[in-house]
């Protein structure tokens, strides 16, 4: 075949590239902003808004302020480290790459546009709408669904631009870094849209289609995998493009990388269930968590190893040159975050760390160390070249470093003692392992305060050392002018005509026809019986001998195939996809399928009231799940200090799951009934009259706001189409009557105690569905028999958290 | 019954054969990789080195 070449200038969109660059530290000094700040609430209550107060002399008079409690500034926190500054960082660098690993522009400066202008209008709704209160209460997951639809719909069209450029690409073979931008893509697309697929109630609240167990699942099948495929996928592709340019040689070993992208790519999806171990979830399920998370270990390390010896013959320059100090602390962090994550994910030692700040500790030396670091390197190596200078101060962006180390270092060493501090001091049995050595967990928790403090002089030190940054590239910007790339490129005009042929060729050959028959016929084997399930295993067999038979034949033809597919840009998502996508299929559709109410055997929750629903949904938007878990685990400790472990039907009427992460405060899975209605009134009101030494923000815009009655009868609707057993003819006039006489009784309790509410106000709502937690019945047993949750009498109107759970 | 036959099936051998479904994946990339001509390896690496760029003064547009 005769080849056609000639030249042509390719002048790189750079302008995106800086903006996404200034995109990224603007909403990282954001996000690390309201970190350090929830961190100082964690010690000192008064930074929920009464801090304000006592700035002003008395001016700005409150008890507390709604848009600036833990529970909704943790996400904005989370949301604003994950999707602001690391997806802005993520775009940046994928923009500058792929251009020049494609050696062509981006396909379409309109999509490109779209794509920066989109993705900062979701960050500005995901800043007013989550301080606001509007989640769907799931953890990296709050945006409410119309901003969902959104960031669906800008992903979708940088997938396109990505792809498009891809295919419009004049070097023929696709570069590994290319390889992790496309897991990436086609991964986040699947988790995005099955996490986030929910039924809307209003404008600004949905519930999910999965509850309970299901949604647990889902959820941290998500969650974990937003970890892998948004801030590790897209990281690595960065390093395996940027840490050789920044060294000048090329990576280690471009075969460890093929090892490195396969196995990660599907190992990494199964992992999900190591955030749910020793809890209902099925224990196959916990196996397999554990077990992948464990076989995490081996392509993570071959990563971080190929990353750091690519470095080799520089290591001199790591002494003068920031870029190379922070690629190489980055890289080291990434080792550590993913020898850390697998320990964790050992069920015993799990027991110690979940709920506490160990695992804090973990995310941030990953988010910190690795993805900030990467960000800082990235960012001070493209600097002097988007503007065509030099860049503004080394001693500027050393201090960078190190001030950033140290606070990086002394908040994962605070986070390690204070998480296994408080997971030994939680699980300490005394009198032969009878009792509870500190039955209150408030003594857990002043334990642990002074670490928590350096743990917030840690995030300010990384926060003042990111300010250096954003002072230095802002002094580099201005010393240059803004520059884009342009290169000579040497068009093969005949490659393009037969790329459509070879595309179609990837798919139509034999190792795919025959992997894809095998397949089909294994299936049919596994769901068939009799005749079906005996044809299934015959065809199999018959399929296996024929592609051994005709690779013998045709070894060498057969041998080209996977080199040929690395040149196929679709042929090669597709194949990723699958890899991804299977963990994920064998884990949730079993679970979706048979973990259902219908088929619970034993305890199955009690569906809500009306007002205990309006009371949960409330639970859900002022983000409680951020600091109580409703999860008591298989563990004794559990069991002895919050009661009967958690039964997997205990919750499966909740959309969303609220079993938590997390225990600021204590587990609320069997808070129902445990103290009375006015202990809950006071507490809303001032955490601290009744536990003392509490850091829970006070809630005194519960006493003022009303209950909305009036989108009940919507979500009652959509209850029941998810599963829940409320009555099909509940008419609104029913509800609301249902509403009233829970309300005015529980008014009427709180009167005795010398606690006066008006009955729709929100903190009615609220205790309705506090003393509802825990509230069960026996499969069989019909739902009219069972007994509802009565409220206790508090034996001392100041009773310290737990010590009636203990005493039960 | 019929539940708890398929938990108890799952819990003991599904680990084992997604090991073994991942090894199998792991087996075939280390074989394709260290069977991966030379060339295409040396190709494939200089990628993101290739440097002749040069840079506009202004902005430019396509």
């Amino acid at each position: 075949m005769n080849t056609n070449h000639n030249t042509k200038t390719i002048v790189y969109d750079d302008d995106s590239v800086r903006k996404f660059m200034i995109a990224s530290i603007t909403w990282g000094i954001v996000a690390m902003t309201a970190g350090v700040l929830i961190a100082f609430q964690l010690n000192y209550w008064q930074m929920n808004g009464k801090i304000l107060e006592i700035i002003t002399f008395g001016w700005l008079k409150n008890e507390g302020i709604e848009f600036l409690t833990f529970g909704r500034l943790r996400p904005l926190h989370t949301n604003a480290a994950i999707f602001a500054f690391v997806g802005n960082m993520m775009f940046a660098g994928i923009y500058y790459s792929t251009q020049r690993l494609c050696r062509v522009r981006m396909a379409s400066d309109l999509l490109s546009k779209i794509n920066f202008w989109g993705w900062q209008f979701i960050i500005l709704c995901a800043a007013i709408s989550l301080p606001a209160g509007f989640t769907r209460g799931k953890e990296y997951a709050e945006l409410i669904w119309p901003i969902n639809i959104m960031v669906a719909v800008i992903w979708l069209i940088f997938g396109a631009n990505f792809f498009w450029t891809l295919g419009k690409r004049n070097e023929k073979s696709i570069y590994v870094g290319l390889w992790f931008y496309i897991a990436t893509i086609v991964t986040v697309t699947m988790l995005y849209v099955v996490n986030h697929l929910s039924i809307p109630t209003s404008f600004t609240h949905s519930y999910p289609i999965f509850g309970g167990v299901q949604d647990a699942l889902v959820q941290w099948w998500y969650g974990h995998n937003a970890v892998a495929f948004f801030l590790t996928t897209p990281m690595l592709g960065i390093m395996y493009y940027f840490v050789p340019k920044a060294a000048n040689r090329p990576v280690y070993s471009y075969r460890l990388s093929i090892i490195h992208f396969w196995s990660l790519v599907f190992i990494y999806i199964w992992a999900g269930p190591h955030h749910l171990l020793n809890t209902a979830l099925p224990e196959w399920l916990q196996s397999l968590g554990m077990v992948f998370s464990l076989m995490l270990w081996a392509p993570s390390w071959a990563g971080m190893l190929n990353g750091l010896l690519t470095l080799r013959g520089a290591w001199d320059r790591l002494l003068t040159d920031p870029v190379l100090k922070f690629f190489a602390a980055a890289v080291t962090f990434y080792g550590m975050a993913t020898f850390e994550g697998p320990l964790l994910s050992i069920k015993a030692v799990n027991a110690l760390s979940h709920y506490t700040d160990w695992t804090v500790g973990h995310v941030h030396s990953a988010t910190l160390g690795w993805n900030g670091f990467l960000a800082a390197g990235m960012f001070y190596w493209l600097a002097p070249r988007l503007w065509n200078t030099k860049l503004y101060s080394n001693a500027l962006a050393n201090a960078h470093f190190w001030l950033g180390m140290v606070g990086i270092l002394l908040y994962v060493a605070s986070m390690w003692v204070a998480g296994i501090t408080q997971g030994l001091m939680l699980s300490a049995t005394t009198e032969g392992g009878t009792l509870l050595q500190y039955p209150n967990f408030l003594d857990t928790l002043q334990a642990i305060r002074p670490v928590m403090l350096f743990r917030a002089i840690g995030g300010g030190l990384y926060l003042a050392g990111f300010g250096l940054l954003a002072f230095n590239i802002w002094k580099t910007a201005r010393s240059g002018n803004a520059v884009n790339g342009t290169v000579e490129v040497a068009i093969d005009e005949d490659s393009h005509e037969t790329a459509g042929d070879k595309r179609f060729y990837a798919f139509l050959n034999p190792p795919v026809l025959y992997a894809l028959l095998i397949l089909f016929f294994v299936l049919v084997t596994i769901f068939g019986d009799g005749a079906v399930f005996l044809f299934g295993i015959i065809m199999t067999i018959f399929f296996c001998i024929a592609a051994i038979a005709h690779f013998e034949v045709s070894k060498a033809a057969w041998s080209e195939w996977y080199t040929k597919l690395l040149d196929h840009g679709f042929a090669f998502s597709v194949l990723t996809i699958l890899a991804a996508a299977i963990g994920g299929a064998i884990q949730i559709i079993p679970t979706v399928t048979v973990q259902r109410a219908d088929n619970i055997e034993g305890r199955i929750q009690i569906p809500y009231t009306p007002l205990e629903l309006a009371g949960r949904d409330l639970y859900v938007s002022e983000g409680c799940y951020n600091c109580h878990s409703q999860m008591i685990r298989t563990l004794v400790p559990e069991v002895m200090r919050y009661g009967d472990y958690s039964h997997l039907g205990e919750s499966i009427y909740n959309f969303p799951h609220q079993w938590g992460s997390k225990r600021t405060g204590p587990d609320l899975a069997r808070e129902g009934g445990l103290r009375s209605d006015d202990w809950h009134y006071w507490h809303m009101l001032n955490p601290r009259d009744v536990s003392p030494g509490s850091t829970m923000p006070n809630y005194p815009w519960l006493f003022e706001k009303e209950t909305k009655v009036s989108q009940l009868p919507k979500k009652i609707r959509i209850m029941r189409m998810l599963g829940v057993p409320y009555p099909i003819d509940l008419s609104e006039e029913e509800i609301q009557a249902q509403v009233d006489e829970q309300a005015k009784e529980i008014v009427a309790r709180l009167a005795e105690k010398g606690a006066f509410v008006e009955p729709e106000k929100e903190i009615v709502a609220l205790i309705a569905y506090l003393q509802k937690l825990g509230s069960y019945r026996e499969t069989g047993e019909p739902i009219e028999a069972s007994e509802p949750t009565k409220a206790v009498e508090p034996t001392e109107a100041v009773e310290p958290s737990n010590e009636v759970a203990t005493a039960e | 019954m019929f539940k708890r036959i398929i938990y108890d099936d799952w819990t003991s051998i599904v680990p084992q054969i997604s090991f073994w479904l991942t090894f199998g994946v792991f087996l075939a990339i280390v074989v394709r990789a260290i069977f991966m001509r030379r060339s295409k390896v040396e190709h494939l690496e200089s990628l993101p080195l290739k440097d002749d760029e040069s840079f506009n003064s202004k902005p430019t547009k396509k």
